[in-house]
């Protein structure tokens, strides 16, 4: 462990900077590659980081029917959260379990997003949260499996058993199938991204706007982040090592994740349920098989 | 090696693209058509595919100019940039 080493402040802000910036470039140009995907020109790449900053000067109001303090420290709670997980991954090298337990907060920030403004979008968007909560059965079994397999859960352990007994996206590609669908999930535009769908305006985020609305983008771009490297070390760890290959292999998934979108409708929440758990059972068959 | 020893490649792409994007709105202001390649935007992309062999990330401020660009517009530019870039890393 290197924890008294790499735990200097200026370190981690540097590195959740670029982590911001970069995350921030791969959500433009997940837009305009979906764009040309769909024959439009799509907006500039720089974009995503621009909608971010655009949302730090605009005005702050706060609903009459929101819930003030929830409305307020949920949102940075997201961000936090999201930041936790970049100390814990990129950073630290230290344990799955706990980026895991923060993307099962990020959901229960979305529920709590949603209640918070008052508005009835939002609250469907919130229940739509809770509901897709039950879709993240593979949260639960690609961390269980990964851990069968390698008998570690800290990232460093998964990296070194890689670098031993090769990738194990060879060895566990259904798994690796399953948290592709988390990172999937995840995304803009996704075919599970039930809690944001524009058949509820925008979901829970529906009611938020200024600052808050940064905020929370900016959470969200850092959730991008952390999930693509989570997917790329736990499956690639033992190939992928450099921060630059890192960097070409994120860009790539998100060109893939950029084709799924744009190509797939939204399915509905049911549905969304159903796909994930099928994806999960497929990673336990796989490792029963092996 | 840490992430943010490429922070500087991207914060000059990313202004690169803001100045690019703010340009081209002011040389293009009618509505979109589609154009043959444009000797500027060309000029820029070949000078960014050129200092990406000596300092990335001035090369990535030039290039990050054409691809920020008005939507629709420095789309060869930028391939041929990078074309470019290619080309030199593999011949020196």
């Amino acid at each position: 462990m290197y924890y008294p080493v790499n735990f200097n402040l200026i370190y981690i802000l540097l590195e959740i900077i670029t982590a911001f910036i970069f995350g921030g470039l791969l959500l433009g140009l997940h837009r305009k590659v979906m764009a040309r995907i769909q024959g439009r020109p799509g907006p500039p790449i720089v974009q995503h980081l621009l909608h971010t900053f655009k949302f730090y000067i605009k005005e702050l109001s706060i609903p009459n029917t929101s819930s003030m303090p929830l409305y307020v420290a949920i949102v940075l709670a997201m961000d936090a959260v999201w930041i936790l997980a970049l100390i814990v991954g990129p950073i630290l090298g230290g344990s799955f379990l706990i980026i895991i337990m923060c993307y099962a907060v990020h959901k229960v920030a979305e529920h709590g997003i949603g209640l918070a403004s008052g508005s009835p979008y939002t609250k469907l968007g919130s229940t739509r949260a809770v509901l897709s909560a039950t879709a993240e059965m593979p949260l639960i079994a690609v961390p269980a499996l990964v851990f069968f397999k390698t008998d570690t859960l800290l990232l460093d352990g998964i990296i070194n058993y890689q670098i031993v007994n090769g990738s194990l996206f060879t060895q566990l590609p259904l798994v690796a199938l399953a948290m592709f669908v988390l990172v999937l999930s995840k995304t803009p535009y996704s075919p599970f991204g039930i809690v944001w769908g524009k058949d509820i305006v925008s979901g829970y985020k529906t009611e938020h706007f200024g600052v808050i609305r940064g905020v929370m983008m900016m959470g969200e771009i850092l959730a991008f982040f952390a999930l693509l490297w989570c997917f790329i070390t736990i499956f690639f760890g033992g190939i992928i090592t450099a921060p630059l290959a890192y960097m070409v292999a994120m860009t790539g998934i998100t060109v893939i994740l950029a084709f799924i979108c744009a190509l797939t409708p939204m399915v509905a929440p049911y549905h969304a349920v159903m796909i994930q758990w099928i994806f999960a059972i497929l990673a336990v068959v796989n490792v029963l098989l092996i | 090696m840490a992430y943010f020893d490429y922070l500087p490649h991207l914060v000059l792409f990313t202004i690169g693209t803001l100045i690019g994007l703010e340009i081209s709105y002011k040389w293009h202001s009618e509505p979109f058509v589609k154009k043959k390649i444009e000797p500027v935007p060309l000029i820029l992309a070949l000078i960014g595919g050129g200092l990406m062999i000596f300092y990335a990330p001035l090369g990535l401020l030039f290039i990050g100019f054409v691809i920020g660009m008005r939507p629709g517009y420095g789309i060869y530019e930028s391939v041929i940039g990078i074309l470019f870039a290619l080309i030199l890393w593999v011949t020196l």
